[in-house]
This record gives C-alpha cells, sequence and structure tokens, in this order.
C-alpha cells in the first residue's frame, strides 16, 4: 500500500499518524485545549471564533436556521458585556463540552463542497469516458 | 441556374409512396403501450415511439387539489430538488446539465411531478436521480427559506397574467375547497407555512399506489428494472393515507378589477376523465362551439365554429375545457372591449343554446377533426406523460391519442346535444375582469 509522500515508507507513517489521531489520547488532549482555550468562560462556542469576514463564511452564516442566528447573536452580546466588564462566566453558567458542538462547520463544509463542485464542472469539456461506456439502452 | 438543378433531380426521383388503407385516425403509426407494476406497488406506464429522445417523470398524484395547507403543494414543488445527504445540489443539477438533459418539476391541481426529457441512453442516470430527489430524507432550513422568494416571484407572475387568474378564479368559484384550491401560493400562506407542512403532506401523499413512473420513449423491461433497483432502501408507504372528499360543483360569480382589455369567463360543470365517453364528447363540444386558431392570421374567433357569429369586432370569444379525475369545467372565454362583453357573451350563451338543440352533421364531422388535433397537439411531450400519469393513478389505465380519437369518432350529435343540455342545467361561474365600471353583472347577461 503505497502514499504519495514518502512511497511505501510513508504509507506507514500515514498510517500510524492517523491512528494516533484517533486516539484516547488525542481525544483527550483535544477536549483539554478545547476547555483552555478560553471561550467557554465569555459563554461563546468554539465555532463563534471563526473568522466571518468573507464571502464563504457570510453565505455559510445566510444558511444557519433563524433560531440559531438569533442564538449566536445573544451569545456574541453576552460575550461583549462580559469583555466590558472585565468578568468572565461562573463555571456551572459556561457552555459545558457537550452542547460545544460545531454548527456552522458543517454548513462551511457543505458551502466549499459547492464551490468545489462548481468550479471542477466548470473545467470538464466532455462527459469522461467511464460515464459513456456505462450508458447503453435500447 | 442552381433552381433549374434542383428540378431536375426531383423529377427524376420516384415519388415516396404511403399505403393508406382506411380512415387516418385510426390506422395511424402507433406507440407501443406498458402499464405495469414495480415490487413495491409503484406503476410503471411507457409510452415508446422510438425515437432517439426519452422524457421520464415520476408523478405523485398529489397537488393543489389535496393541500391541508394553503400553498403547500406549490412550495413543496419548488423545493423538490435539494441536496442528499452527504452531497450537494449543484452536483444534481451539473450531472443532468452535463449530459445536456432537462430537469424539471411541475404542479397541477391533481398531480405533482419531478421530470427530464433526456437521450435513451441516459435512462440509468435519470431513473435514480429522479427517484432519489422525490424520496430525499434531508430538507435543511435555509433550503426552505430560500424556495420562498422563488414562490412568491412565481405566484405573483402567473397572477400578473389575465387569463391565468382568471382560470384559477373560476375554479376557486366551481368547486370551493378541492380542485378549487388556488394553484399559486400566496405571500401570506406562504409565510405561514413550516417544513413539518411540506413533511406532512409527503407523508400523506407520497404513497406507492399514488406514484406513476411515466416514460415516453423509453423501453419498458429496462425502466422497471432500474426502477425496483432505485426504490431499494426507499421506504414507500403502500396505500394513501389520506381522504379525498369528491368533488362538488358550486358556482357563483367574481369581479375583479383590472386595466387594459376585459376577460370574462363563464363556466359550467362538465365530466371528468373517469367517463372516457363524456370526457370524449365535451372534446368534440368543445370543437363544435370554438373554431379559432386553427388558422394563423386568420380571426380570432374562427370563421367555423357556432362562436364564430357571437364574436365582435374587437372582442374574441373560445371555449375551454378541462378535465379532472371527478369533475371537469367547460366554459367560454371572452376577451376584449368592456363594452361588447354583454353582448357578445349572450350571443354567446344562445349558441351554446343551439348545440344543445341539434348539431349539423356537417357541424359535427368537422368538430371531431378539429377534437382529435386539438388533443395529439396538446399531448407535447411535457404535458404527454403528465397526462398518462394522471390517466394511470385516477383509471388504473391509459389510452393513447388513437384510442381517444377512436373514441371521439364514436361520439354522435345526440351525445354533443345532451352534455350541452348538462352545461346548461349547471350554474355559472362568471368572473368578469378588467373596467368593472362597464363589465356587466352575471345575472344581466
Amino acid at each position: 500500500m503505497a502514499s504519495s509522500i514518502g512511497g511505501f515508507v510513508g504509507s506507514g507513517l500515514l498510517t500510524s499518524l492517523r491512528t494516533f489521531r484517533a486516539s484516547n489520547a488525542m481525544t483527550a488532549f483535544n477536549n483539554w485545549h478545547a476547555s483552555a482555550m478560553g471561550h467557554r468562560a465569555f459563554g461563546l462556542k468554539e465555532d463563534d471564533l471563526i473568522p466571518d469576514e468573507g464571502p464563504l463564511i457570510q453565505e455559510a452564516l445566510r444558511r444557519l436556521s433563524p433560531a440559531e442566528r438569533e442564538a449566536r447573536l445573544f451569545r456574541f452580546r453576552r460575550a461583549f458585556a462580559l469583555s466590558t466588564s472585565q468578568t468572565e462566566l461562573e463555571l456551572q453558567d459556561q457552555i459545558p463540552a457537550s452542547q460545544d458542538t460545531p454548527y456552522l462547520r458543517p454548513l462551511i463544509d457543505i458551502v466549499e463542497a459547492e464551490i468545489a463542485t462548481k468550479e471542477n464542472f466548470d473545467l470538464l469539456t466532455t462527459i469522461p469516458e467511464q460515464l459513456k461506456r456505462r450508458n447503453r439502452s435500447t | 441556374m442552381i433552381r433549374s438543378l434542383q428540378t431536375r433531380a426531383f423529377a427524376s426521383a420516384s415519388p415516396i409512396t404511403y399505403k393508406r388503407v382506411g380512415d387516418q385516425a385510426a390506422t395511424a403509426p402507433a406507440a407501443v403501450k406498458s402499464l405495469t407494476q414495480a415490487a413495491n406497488g409503484v406503476r410503471i406506464a411507457t409510452l415508446d415511439g422510438r425515437g432517439p429522445v426519452s422524457s421520464l417523470a415520476v408523478v405523485v398524484g398529489a397537488g393543489a387539489r389535496h393541500e391541508a395547507a394553503a400553498g403547500a403543494a406549490h412550495l413543496l414543488k419548488a423545493s423538490l430538488v435539494r441536496a442528499r445527504p452527504g452531497d450537494n445540489v449543484v452536483r444534481t443539477v451539473r450531472e443532468f446539465e452535463l449530459r445536456g438533459n432537462t430537469l424539471f418539476t411541475a404542479a397541477a391541481r391533481e398531480h405533482t411531478l419531478i421530470a427530464s426529457s433526456f437521450l435513451r441512453d441516459d435512462l440509468v442516470d435519470v431513473v435514480p436521480a429522479l427517484i432519489g430527489q422525490l424520496f430525499n430524507p434531508s430538507f435543511q432550513p435555509y433550503e426552505f427559506l430560500d424556495a420562498i422568494p422563488g414562490v412568491e416571484a412565481e405566484t405573483a407572475a402567473a397572477l400578473a397574467d389575465a387569463p391565468t387568474r382568471v382560470l384559477d378564479t373560476v375554479h376557486q368559484l366551481a368547486f370551493r375547497r378541492g380542485l378549487g384550491n388556488s394553484l399559486f401560493a400566496s405571500p401570506e400562506a406562504l409565510h405561514h407555512l413550516k417544513r413539518a407542512d411540506l413533511q406532512a403532506f409527503a407523508a400523506a401523499n407520497f404513497t406507492a399506489d399514488n406514484i406513476a413512473v411515466v416514460g415516453s420513449g423509453v423501453s419498458h423491461d429496462e425502466l422497471e428494472a432500474l426502477v425496483n433497483a432505485s426504490f431499494e432502501g426507499v421506504a414507500v408507504p403502500s396505500t394513501a393515507a389520506r381522504s379525498v372528499a369528491p368533488s362538488a360543483y358550486y358556482g357563483g360569480e367574481a369581479r375583479i378589477a383590472g386595466s387594459g382589455a376585459s376577460h370574462v369567463a363563464i363556466a359550467f360543470k362538465s365530466s371528468g376523465i373517469s367517463n372516457a365517453k363524456a370526457h370524449a364528447t365535451a372534446l368534440v363540444l368543445r370543437a363544435v362551439l370554438d373554431g379559432s386558431h386553427r388558422v394563423k392570421w386568420g380571426q380570432s374567433s374562427g370563421a367555423t365554429g357556432l362562436l364564430a357569429k357571437a364574436a365582435a369586432n374587437g372582442t374574441t370569444v373560445s371555449a375551454f375545457q378541462n378535465s379532472y379525475s371527478d369533475a371537469g369545467l367547460f366554459g367560454l372565454y371572452i376577451q376584449g372591449n368592456a363594452s361588447n362583453v354583454k353582448s357578445v357573451a349572450q350571443k354567446s350563451i344562445e349558441a351554446v343554446k343551439s348545440a344543445a338543440s341539434s348539431v349539423s352533421d356537417a357541424a359535427l364531422t368537422r368538430a371531431k377533426k378539429v377534437a382529435i388535433v386539438d388533443y395529439e397537439l396538446s399531448q407535447t411531450r411535457d404535458e404527454l406523460v403528465a397526462d398518462i400519469a394522471r390517466q394511470v393513478l385516477t383509471l388504473g389505465s391509459f389510452a393513447t391519442s388513437a384510442e381517444v380519437a377512436q373514441e371521439i369518432s364514436k361520439v354522435s350529435a345526440q351525445d354533443v346535444a345532451q352534455a350541452a343540455q348538462a352545461l346548461l342545467a349547471s350554474k355559472a361561474s362568471v368572473v368578469s375582469y378588467g373596467n368593472l365600471n362597464k363589465l356587466p353583472y352575471a345575472d344581466e347577461l
């Protein structure tokens, strides 16, 4: 099983890296890092930190449901108030890790996939041969 | 010089002859017709004319008539093409475009469909794509919200066209609920709709006995195999969880203010497609009355037909006929100057009364030919698959245009007169659009 990086040797390296990334140690480190980032102290979710000045993220934000958009706006206003008053949320008021789920990243993935699909199809000039071979109708 | 060469070439070739046996309509070359059921109960109908192009439609027998929430059918049609789970909508549309196939959805009073026209070889791609789109479990909030402005624009464009608006209102007057539901979602209705309404509409109506896969120019065996393969893993309930109230005819009057030419529609109760003889009779009666649109640049109301004498200068009158599963509408459509409308309407109703008393043989023969030609012309590619599906879902079988032509040939003058009498016995549904100060009321006609 060869890979593009390092050939036969590289495939062993990539497999072991993937195994490590999926391991319990890595997951625990990710969770600790997310808690230590400090956004939860301001009542924010991790996806609130994504810089939204750009057409792609703006399109993803446009696709948020009205309820999610309202909740995001509330979290921003609360964080701003906490920042100006130089306070942080108590631990029981913070968003727990179980609720700090990505709500914007799936939409960003969809928008990126749409753009990539459009660009791929724009580059096509003919129908690929394997699709033509498949179609034979009476 | 070149022209003379061409005529010499024509003269030398042998002329092409056709063998004609019997009446033209009966011995026309017939398309191959098949109707079977898929493994899960969905009906599959094909009419193969052996051309290079196929049309395929997956039709659900649910339209404006069956909606519980106003505007649900229209919005569902607009949001039928969505992203498949794990994929995006751009791929769906671009794959159809790459092959040069069309993809469209349509919603009518009694059916909603998603269809495509393509070269025959692409059947293997189109069938799973269409069935996957119709039974797509993924319905994101933004897909629902993004469809609403398009529906508003469609409604505004449709109701800005006077004949469309008048005919929609005529149906509303004639049938009230059910068939009287407007085809177009009003903005107020749209803003009250939720995804749950559309999902309830789909859950109640997308059942196996209510769905037909109709192909024109496709091979039936291939289509059946592909449909069975595409429905694997898709759970389709077998019987309809809905009760459809039978249509009742009411009648009434509506007046709509508008500028420009006046449009008046006077409609009566007619029969649905369930009775083939009555349907054929209605088509012949329409042709007996209406002689318009036969010759380009001819008289607007025609020179033949009983309504020709009723028309005035600048005001045209024609007859229209719509058949649904259990009811129909037959009426007169007057368009032109408001001052002439009253006299034209009265003369048109006199023409219908004269048809109710007797129809001459010459007029009947002409009308039968006109009815056959007009029926065949109305079966355009897209309309053909919708019509076959409507018949399959209502009657369980479908008639090709040749079979309908035979049915039309059997109509007698007595049938036509009786149909006209039945029309006049029902209460009229009158819609007046235009300058209401000048247009007459219904009881003044």
